[in-house]
């Protein structure tokens, strides 16, 4: 390979640190969903199942992409000419809309239990969303597998649309949490809340980033390869709202010690 | 929404009755009432199973808290299965107030008709302030239960 084209290769790899900082959160993920269905197991409610259930979906859609990033970044062809990527990123979007349900569903039997008639409208747009992204994903496996697929008009205003939900979906945990942390009389509950009020903050966050970052990719020729700031900027956000909702849903011992101590002194 | 308090003295007679469903209620109804959840009361400690603390019908769900003298009952519409304990203790701490304030109360110490108003007034502000409890603590209690 003449060095001109090494150079080129490797411009157009995708970046280690993407590849690590998707990998540390799917991994993440992993193991708290797994601590969320433990919690379901030991106590056998129904809230700590869907919560479950989210965190599986976003764990499946956080490996689906970090797998495609293991891949692309072996691949000894380009990303732009098999963007695998952009097929994987495709899959996330539909486990994305299917943890919104889950999340909604969570918040129902939290907060409103009113069942059916308040979940279900949020599941027929999400599903109306996973009916948007399976002709792109058929396109893709079909038609055209370069990279750019995932920057059509029609896919961005799909991610648009999607990250909007998201902020739906987790923005009702966020106020209902907020609400009843203020309500709450036990400095351990009211912990509790804001945690979980602020981890319903942080996710929506990483869907918005990601939205971002797929309007700089189309709109703007310096990003036209991807990896914006808002990629790794929404990874950091995803990061951060994972740590929160560990120590908020599940309440490790030496923390639930920690707030007890703060709230004594 | 809490329907209805009952302050039943344990021969069976209804002392005070706050009843937001239905203020027309007679006071056959409410004698009646007061008379079965008695009779159950009496039934079940006769045959040794214990008084019970909670009834259920099809419409109204019946907590029950006893002192010697007096029994309360609060009544409630069919209430979701997370709510039945934040509702025993409402009734619970109605019980302890009334008997706090009044515990000289049964069938052979018949009450003012001040007496009666304060004690309508103060289950009022129970009642109103038992269902603020319920909206309050519900997502708290839901969510210690299943993961805290």
């Amino acid at each position: 390979m003449p060095s001109g084209d090494l150079m080129e290769w490797w411009f157009n790899k995708i970046p280690i640190g993407a590849v690590i900082l998707e990998t540390l959160v799917a991994s993440i993920l992993i193991v708290l969903t797994l601590f969320v269905f433990k919690k379901y197991i030991e106590r056998k409610k129904k809230p700590g199942l869907y919560l479950g259930l989210t965190f599986l979906s976003f764990t499946l859609a956080s490996m689906t992409t970090a797998i495609g990033r293991w891949i692309g970044y072996f691949s000894p062809i380009d990303y732009l000419d098999l963007s695998i990527t952009d097929l994987t990123t495709l899959l996330s979007y539909i486990f994305i809309a299917i943890s919104n349900c889950f999340a909604v569903i969570f918040v129902d039997s939290i907060f409103f239990n009113k069942g059916i008639d308040f979940t279900f409208p949020f599941v027929l747009v999400n599903g109306a969303i996973i009916g948007l992204l399976l002709p792109q994903i058929y396109t893709w496996i079909y038609v055209d597998q370069s990279f750019g697929s995932i920057r059509q008009k029609s896919v961005q205003l799909i991610v648009i649309s999607l990250s909007l939900l998201s902020l739906i979906s987790y923005g009702l945990i966020s106020v209902f949490s907020f609400r009843e942390s203020r309500l709450s009389t036990e400095h351990f509950h009211k912990v509790g809340f804001i945690l979980i009020g602020l981890y319903g903050i942080f996710i929506p966050l990483l869907f918005l980033s990601f939205a971002g970052d797929t309007l700089l990719i189309s709109n703007v020729s310096a990003f036209s390869k991807g990896y914006t700031p808002f990629y790794y900027l929404g990874w950091v956000f995803a990061l951060i709202g994972i740590i929160l909702g560990y120590l908020g849903y599940i309440m490790p011992k030496w923390f639930k010690l920690l707030i007890n101590k703060v709230g004594e002194s | 929404m809490i329907q209805a308090v009952y302050v039943i003295s344990r021969t069976g007679l209804p002392i005070v009755v706050v009843d937001k469903g239905d203020e027309n209620s007679s006071f056959t109804d409410k004698a009646l009432f007061s008379g079965i959840m008695t009779a159950i009361q009496s039934a079940m400690e006769e045959i040794d199973v214990g008084v019970p603390k909670f009834v259920e019908t099809r419409k109204f769900e019946v907590f029950i808290e006893l002192t010697d003298n007096f029994a309360i009952a609060l009544l409630r519409r069919a209430t979701k299965e997370v709510e039945r304990n934040i509702m025993h203790e409402i009734t619970a701490k109605i019980l302890k107030d009334i008997s706090t304030k009044y515990p000289e109360i049964s069938d052979y110490n018949l009450l003012s008709s001040k007496q009666i108003k304060e004690i309508e007034d103060s289950i009022e502000l129970m009642m109103q302030n038992g269902d603020k409890e319920i909206a309050q603590r519900k997502a708290t209690k839901i969510i210690s239960d299943a993961f805290w």
